[in-house]
């Protein structure tokens, strides 16, 4: 039974590997971000983006335990209260299934809309869980800069993504 | 028919449990167990030179928009500079002056000289952001002396405290950080208050006096009230006046930080002796001489 255990968590990670990798580097490349004077208020929530187009793109699912221990990892590395980010990366997951599936929203109104709703309100219930974790009420401006930094860059992650694809597609032809 | 189906069911359960099992994560955290500090200190030493080797490419982008940035403004910055060098000529002059005033003075008032701090310094190794916390590693630890609550500086001013300490690194809490209170004095006024950070870049002063009246571009410095910080430390200049609160921009920009220094072999606080630039404690007065009165006091 232990032999069979164990060869489910090594398929499962075969499996997870790619999703794991991506969202292991983007966590520090998240935290690098803070070294850009550009980003003096708040910083984007690259890591966010890269979430969600994986949970959106990938073949293999990612699941909501995986978001949970990342979302630890990264309060570890970051100091941050334990269990925020991995509130936060859990609710992206929740949200994008629910206004998805039950409003058909990217269908309607494209992916970028999506990911606005959906970021809006994990941040909001993630900020919520925060002040009554600490008492105390964050700056209003680094919070609406971070939801705008993070909306405005996400096309552009997506285009960077594309880009190799789009690239191929037209040398193809 | 999508209501009755037991998948969805079970799909609604294990979700309630995982929002569960991130706010009892949550708790967790605000209790600050000494196993859950010991696996982070760990784990921030294990993943310390990855973050520090993923950190470099974002530093030296920063140094290239610096150069391109001060380029541009070469003709003007050496203007400035000009200008700056006639003004700080006048400041030395003065400050030596001012200097051997005050040892005399010191002489005179019997003061105690309070150098038995050393400093450690340490490379920053990466700043955690976002909106949830602002902290900063060092790749100084308990090997070299860091314990937790000790104060760090920059050249510029002050930059935070410690609040985890590894075997090789040690986390800095930032004084922009929402969990970070410092108290202060206006150099100018001469008001106590007290800043704190917002998880912005701004800090706000609180408990203020209401007659107190800050100019902008006050300097304030720490006041070595309650022992965690020694006094005269710079913090920055209040920079914006609204009504009725007053804000801070900070002298130590974390951001650009790539050194700082922990202050370490003493704490601030001593029964004998009081902060210096802080006034000395009064002894009670003796209003009765009555014996057994005076004890109780």
């Amino acid at each position: 039974m232990l032999l069979k255990l164990n060869l489910n968590i090594l398929f499962w990670l075969q499996a997870n590997i790619f999703n794991i990798c991506i969202i292991f580097l983007f966590c520090f490349i998240q935290m690098s971000l803070n070294f850009l004077t550009i980003f003096k208020i708040s910083q984007p929530y690259l890591i966010v983006i890269i979430i969600f187009l994986l949970l959106r793109n990938s073949k293999k699912t990612i699941s909501e335990i995986l978001l949970i221990f990342f979302g630890v990892i990264f309060d570890i590395l970051t100091g941050t209260i334990l269990g925020m980010h991995s509130l936060l990366f859990f609710l992206i997951k929740l949200f994008l299934d629910f206004f998805e599936l039950k409003f058909k929203i990217s269908k309607k109104l494209g992916e970028w809309i999506l990911f606005s709703l959906v970021y809006f309100s994990s941040l909001l219930v993630t900020k919520l869980v925060f002040i009554v974790a600490t008492f105390k009420f964050p700056d209003m401006f680094a919070i609406i800069f971070n939801l705008g930094s993070t909306l405005l860059i996400f096309p552009l992650v997506r285009f960077l993504i594309d880009l190799p694809k789009l690239f191929f597609n037209l040398v193809g032809k | 028919m999508v209501k009755n189906n037991p998948s969805n069911k079970f799909n609604k359960t294990f979700n309630i449990l995982l929002v569960l099992l991130c706010v009892i994560l949550v708790i967790i955290g605000k209790l600050d167990l000494v196993a859950y500090r010991n696996v982070s200190s760990f784990l921030t030493d294990f993943f310390a030179p990855i973050s520090s080797f993923i950190n470099k490419p974002a530093k030296e982008l920063e140094i290239v928009i610096e150069d391109v940035k001060s380029a541009t403004q070469l003709r003007k910055e050496n203007l400035l500079l000009k200008h700056e060098i006639k003004r700080l000529r006048n400041v030395e002059m003065k400050s030596e002056i001012q200097e051997s005033e005050l040892i005399e003075l010191k002489k005179v008032l019997n003061s105690i000289p309070r150098d038995n701090n050393f400093l450690i310094t340490g490379r920053v190794l990466n700043l955690s952001g976002g909106t949830f916390a602002k902290t900063m590693l060092i790749d100084a630890g308990k090997k070299d002396g860091i314990k937790k609550g000790q104060p760090v500086i920059s050249s510029d001013g002050l930059v935070g405290s410690i609040i985890s300490v590894g075997p090789n690194s040690s986390r800095v809490l930032l004084l922009i950080d929402i969990n970070s209170m410092v108290p202060i004095f206006l150099t100018q006024t001469g008001w106590p208050a007290i800043v704190q950070g917002q998880n912005g870049y701004l800090l706000k002063v609180k408990f203020l006096s209401s007659e107190a009246e800050p100019t902008n571009n006050e300097i304030i410095e720490t006041s070595g009230h309650g022992g965690r910080f020694p006094p005269g430390i710079n913090v920055g200049r209040i920079v914006k006046i609204s009504s009725s609160s007053y804000f801070v921009k900070l002298s130590a920009d974390p951001q650009r930080l790539r050194f700082v220094s922990v202050i370490s072999g003493s704490d601030f606080k001593s029964s004998k002796e009081s902060p210096l630039g802080m006034a000395p404690l009064q002894n009670n007065k003796k209003w009765l001489n009555l014996k057994g009165f005076n004890k109780i006091n």
